[in-house]
């Protein structure tokens, strides 16, 4: 079994249960000390008062020694101390320990209660207070209660006297003068309702601080819950951003070597052409063999040019690379009025658009996939494409006269778009009435617009 | 590991020591005590009331080798059942004691007589028949035996021998009835001084009780929760005690007119006779006449026979001796030789059959010309009814006495028996 100390924390407002333990642990020696004691003293006075035959003959049972009961008593009592004060020391660590006290206070606590006749078995109800408290895992909470409940309900005086002759202490309080036996009865009673209060205050606190600690829990699960899934749309971001990363790399890649081949291949071409030129100048003319190489040379160097800016061209798959996002977006749309022959309407309020590079992209490739799927998916015949500029934002509005489409279905690069969007803390929305509408608003960094 | 290795040597080290004190502490000798007291369970004056006791227990002791029967003497008989009850409450029972029919019942309902069945079924030779039947059901409670049967005590019937002979009456034959009785009585009872009362009486002492069990009547069940007032064979009984009664006219009897020879017949018990007349023990009493006793005188429907009372035995529930105690409670109530030996010197009678039927027991009437003999008393001890031990029944009877002491003659007694069945069912409830 696993046992924590829980006397620091259970309590229900100025109700420590450590101090309702500390009462009834004295009520209950008290109880069980006073009535060894009285019948102790009651024998040796019957005894003294030679009323022993007259006592007998009212007697139901004899306890035999009381005086080895009183001592016993005393020694169970000093049991019943250590063992508490041991739960309370460092000691209470040791699971072990803990169960072993409480094997030994049941044990010395039903010794007790036979040898008093059951007059008194209120300390049953100490220990038990003392193991609930102490009783970390509900499982077995329901094996204590029911040792509790049976072991009590088997040890009450009015109970078990119907089974077996047992003596009853009123037969000892009987032979004391009136006014005693009123004070005596008093005591008695007070000390026996004393603990059964002790006993149920101690269960209200710990089903009280139960309660409290599982909705503590139950508000910590919460929060778990809502961080968890903070952390997991985190990561969601995070691993896109890793892959956009990667692409980013890999266009950077690409342009750089387009750049490489621009800049030296290019360049020696271009000059390798200017000086054939300068030798077809040169040669004149006449259609000697060398003026034909020489237009030989000239054509296979241009041709060299244009493979170069074609592979160049095909290497760098952005516009924005090269050109400022208005341009781009302005040759996209023409490249795509050529290629398709859809009437394209391009429109935006500003001069410039000059963003960061992932906004930049982010707009790009919103108007791109837009334009792909109204031609595609929609048959349209004429697009709309609107970049608005405001303060901190930006909109876009690709519109279409295309059949549209019933459902939004993730597939058509929406969900892509709306990935972008999301990464950028913009929103997006789409609607499909007379045609195909793409809205979106793109925040914009503060400060990050520049010439 | 170190602090559990500290718990365990402190552990070994504690338990040794127990062992060393009790080991110490422990007796030397089994020492077995019995309870008894001084005297007489009979009221009659008894010498070396201890002889008997102290033979079984040289006896005892021959044959249990380390075992001491250990008894406090100078306990009189009106401080047994205080002093037993103190001893009980300090829990310092005696193994086995003598117990008074007052607190038997009480201390089986205390659980402080052990049931002693289970040593009856597991002792081979003890034979519960050997004793007189009436007499060892005494030491049965509820069904089960609590007590074994020590001494025997049968009622006799006193016979003033000189008066009789004055009136030129013979001593009635030992099967003499209710109307032989009657017919002397009424013969004795005179008014010699013609002052208009009797000056000799027929009988004293002689009540109602004995009448019944003389006409075969059982007043109470065995466990004292069932009474049979209401039988004609009581009303028998009661109509002649109560016409002895009319012949000495409205006086009463006193104990002077009784001693000085003055009646004729009156109860008494085998001590009483035994003490005062029989040999060792002859006390001078009855000086001015010569006397004898016989049985009691028997009904139509009965038996010459008395009330017979026991003195009982029984073991401590509380002993760890038991079986000891057990052993010992034989040697005191089955042993023939020491029950020879207390009928031989003490004025009571044995409890065993063999013991009153044996040559050795004939003896002890034969030098005085007694009508009285051991087969007599035998013959008593047979048939005779014994004395309830429940622990109402003084109470019961002294209810019913002081009822019927009011009935006359004249009045109708079967209806007053109805009645007071009913009042005696109501009582023994409680």
């Amino acid at each position: 079994m696993i046992y924590q100390n829980g006397n620091n924390m259970k309590s229900v407002g100025y109700f420590k249960i450590n101090t309702i333990l500390d009462i009834m642990l004295c009520i209950s020696i008290a109880a069980m000390m006073l009535t060894s004691g009285f019948i102790w003293i009651v024998t040796e006075r019957i005894i003294s008062l030679h009323e022993a035959k007259l006592f007998l003959s009212n007697a139901v049972n004899v306890p035999g020694n009381t005086l080895h009961i009183f001592i016993f008593t005393l020694i169970s009592s000093v049991c019943f101390i250590l063992t508490f004060c041991l739960r309370n020391s460092d000691i209470a660590g040791y699971t072990k320990v803990v169960f072993i006290t409480f094997v030994i206070e049941f044990v010395l606590g039903l010794i007790c209660i036979v040898l008093l006749n059951f007059n008194y078995n209120g300390i049953l109800l100490w220990t038990f207070a003392n193991a609930l408290m102490y009783l970390k895992r509900n499982k077995y909470m329901p094996i204590v209660v029911v040792i509790a409940m049976i072991s009590y309900l088997l040890t009450t005086h009015e109970l078990v006297k119907l089974f077996i002759n047992i003596f009853d202490i009123s037969s000892y309080i009987k032979t004391c003068s009136q006014n005693l036996q009123t004070f005596i009865y008093f005591i008695y009673n007070v000390l026996n309702l004393m603990t059964v209060v002790c006993f149920i205050l101690c269960c209200i606190i710990i089903i009280v601080s139960k309660e409290e600690i599982i909705e503590k829990n139950l508000e910590l699960n919460k929060r778990l819950e809502i961080a968890n899934t903070d952390l997991q749309r985190t990561n969601e971001e995070l691993e896109k951003s890793l892959k956009d990363n990667a692409r980013l790399a890999e266009i950077k890649e690409r342009n750089r070597i387009a750049r490489e081949i621009h800049d030296t291949l290019g360049h020696t071409l271009t000059g390798l052409a200017a000086g054939i030129d300068a030798c077809i100048a040169l040669a004149g003319d006449e259609k000697t063999p060398l003026r034909n190489q020489l237009d030989l040379l000239s054509k296979v160097s241009r041709n060299g040019i244009k493979d170069i800016r074609m592979s160049v061209s095909s290497l760098r798959p952005d516009a924005t690379e090269r050109l400022n996002l208005k341009k781009a977006i302005e040759e996209l749309v023409e490249n795509t009025k050529k290629i398709s022959g859809v009437n394209i309407k391009f429109d935006c309020d500003a001069d410039i658009l000059k963003f960061d590079e992932d906004e930049e992209t982010a707009i790009y490739r919103i108007v791109q996939e837009s334009l792909t799927n109204a031609i595609r998916h929609g048959n349209a015949k004429n697009i709309d494409v609107l970049i608005k500029k405001s303060y901190g934002s930006i909109g876009l509005l690709i519109c279409d006269d295309g059949i549209g489409c019933e459902k939004l279905e993730a597939g058509f690069g929406l969900r892509h778009i709306r990935e972008r969007v999301n990464m950028l803390k913009g929103q997006v929305s789409f609607s499909s009435d007379k045609g195909f509408k793409v809205e979106a608003m793109i925040p914009i960094r503060w400060g990050e617009e520049y010439d | 590991m170190k602090k559990r290795g500290i718990i365990f040597t402190a552990t070994a080290l504690l338990t040794v020591l127990l062992g060393i004190y009790v080991y110490g502490w422990r007796p030397k000798e089994t020492v077995i005590e019995f309870a008894m007291f001084n005297g007489s369970n009979w009221d009659v004056a008894v010498q070396e009331s201890y002889s008997v006791i102290d033979k079984a227990i040289e006896k005892f002791e021959k044959e249990h080798a380390g075992v001491k029967i250990k008894y406090s003497g100078g306990i009189l008989k009106e401080d047994y059942s205080e002093w037993m009850s103190e001893r009980i409450l300090k829990d310092k029972m005696p193994d086995i004691f003598m117990v008074l029919d007052e607190d038997f019942e009480n201390y089986i309902n205390l659980g402080l007589i052990e049931n002693l069945d289970k040593y009856i079924a597991k002792d081979s030779d003890f034979d519960i028949n050997k004793y007189y039947s009436e007499i060892a059901s005494s030491g049965v409670f509820g069904g089960h035996r609590y007590a074994l049967p020590y001494e025997a005590m049968p009622t006799l019937m006193f016979v003033n021998r000189t008066l009789l002979e004055n009136f030129h009456l013979d001593i009635p034959s030992n099967d003499y009835t209710f109307n032989d009785f009657y017919r002397l009585c009424r013969m004795i009872t005179l008014d010699r001084d013609l002052d208009g009362s009797p000056d000799y009486f027929g009988i004293y002492k002689y009540d109602w009780i004995n009448a019944a069990l003389s006409n075969d009547v059982e007043l109470f069940s065995k466990d004292g929760k069932k009474s049979y007032f209401n039988q004609e064979k009581l009303a028998e009984a009661i109509r002649f005690v109560k016409s002895l009664e009319s012949l000495n006219g409205n006086k009463n009897i006193t104990k002077e007119q009784f001693d000085s020879g003055n009646v004729a017949f009156s109860q008494m018990s085998l001590a009483e006779y035994r003490t005062y007349k029989s040999y060792p023990y002859k006390i001078k009493k009855y000086t001015g006449f010569a006397w004898d006793c016989i049985p009691m005188p028997a009904g139509q429907s009965g038996n010459n026979v008395s009330m017979i009372d026991s003195l009982n035995i029984a073991i401590s529930a509380k002993s760890n001796k038991k079986e000891l105690a057990w052993e010992f409670l034989k040697t005191l109530t089955y042993d023939v030789e020491i029950q020879q030996t207390l009928y031989n010197d003490m004025p009571v009678a044995s409890v065993l059959k063999e013991v009153m039927e044996s040559k050795e027991s004939e003896n002890i009437f034969k030098e005085n010309e007694d009508i009285i003999d051991s087969k007599l008393i035998c013959h008593i001890l047979e048939n005779g009814s014994g004395k309830p031990k429940f622990s109402g029944y003084e109470g019961a009877i002294s209810m019913a006495d002081s009822k019927i002491s009011k009935l006359n003659l004249g009045d109708d007694i079967e209806n007053a028996l109805r009645i007071l069945q009913r009042q005696m069912s109501k009582y023994l409830i409680k």
